[in-house]
């Protein structure tokens, strides 16, 4: 599941987390793109965030920290309200970068 | 959407019932399925809201945001709606330090005061700050909000609920606690 290799069972990353994202956000799969802002076009609040991280614990089979997401939102957007640009995308890569823990 | 809906009224609603205030006023908002709740005031006052639909927060929830720190007040919280309320103080309060990816949710503590009941959060950082916490439950959602004490002369903070925005906006002060 890391290096290389992209897939969880026989799905890309990217597919697996836009059906997570689908699935959370009670949304059709079709809307979930990979440039989809999370809360400005498919309408995620905050506790939906972490539901996705459950959801990527189940996927990758382990325990995600508290506050791992968090940290990850502010490195990659350090200005305020940087939460605005999470895209499924950005989702996909914390999901990889937790599996290769 | 009609949470946007909900917030733009609660919105106009507050700046409204602040009237012509001496200095900057800033904003906290919270939406949610339709609802929205506005708190508004100085600007450089501390203070935030959050707005949750109480059978959204699960305990699984709760465990995933409370540290051993935050144990002795989350245990005196209503059972009712324990893990929702944690979590929307939580939220109100990373919201109303500016930097809410930052805090949320190990820089946020729930404290309390035992001998009086006392509750508030703490935001832990080099200079920690203490705000006092309320709040309300409306229907199947609970709104919660944290504070520190307005500056000195000016105008106590303006706060709105608006349950969806078909409905006329409710004005009302701080909600008080469940105590």
């Amino acid at each position: 599941m890391c290096g290389d290799s992209q897939v969880v069972g026989t799905l890309p990353y990217a597919d697996v987390v836009r059906e997570l994202i689908a699935d959370v956000l009670g949304v059709p799969l079709e809307s979930v793109h990979p440039e989809s802002s999370l809360i400005r076009d498919l309408g995620a609040e905050s506790i939906d965030f972490l539901d996705l991280v459950f959801r990527i614990e189940d996927v990758i089979g382990k325990r995600i920290p508290i506050g791992r997401w968090e940290r990850f939102v502010e490195h990659r957007f350090p200005e305020s309200g940087g939460g605005k640009l999470i895209t499924s995308e950005i989702v996909r890569e914390f999901a990889e970068l937790e599996a290769c823990r | 959407m009609a949470d946007e809906r909900a917030a733009r009224v609660a919105r106009m609603a507050a700046l409204a019932a602040c009237g012509s205030p001496s200095g900057q006023l800033s904003l906290s908002v919270s939406h949610t399925e339709g609802s929205a709740a506005v708190l508004a005031g100085a600007a450089e006052h501390v203070f935030g809201v959050d707005l949750v639909r109480v059978e959204r927060v699960t305990p699984r929830h709760s465990r995933a945001i409370l540290t051993a720190g935050d144990a002795e007040a989350y245990g005196t919280l209503p059972s009712a709606y324990r893990d929702a309320l944690a979590w929307a103080l939580k939220e109100a309060a990373a919201k109303a330090s500016g930097a809410a990816q930052h805090f949320f949710p190990g820089g946020v503590r729930l404290i309390t005061d035992p001998l009086t009941g006392w509750l508030g959060v703490r935001l832990t950082d080099a200079t920690p700050i203490t705000l006092k916490a309320a709040w309300f439950v409306s229907g199947d959602l609970l709104c919660a909000v944290v504070s520190e004490a307005p500056p000195r002369g000016h105008a106590a903070q303006s706060f709105i609920y608006v349950r969806q925005a078909s409905e006329a906006p409710v004005a009302a002060p701080p909600p008080a606690g469940a105590r």
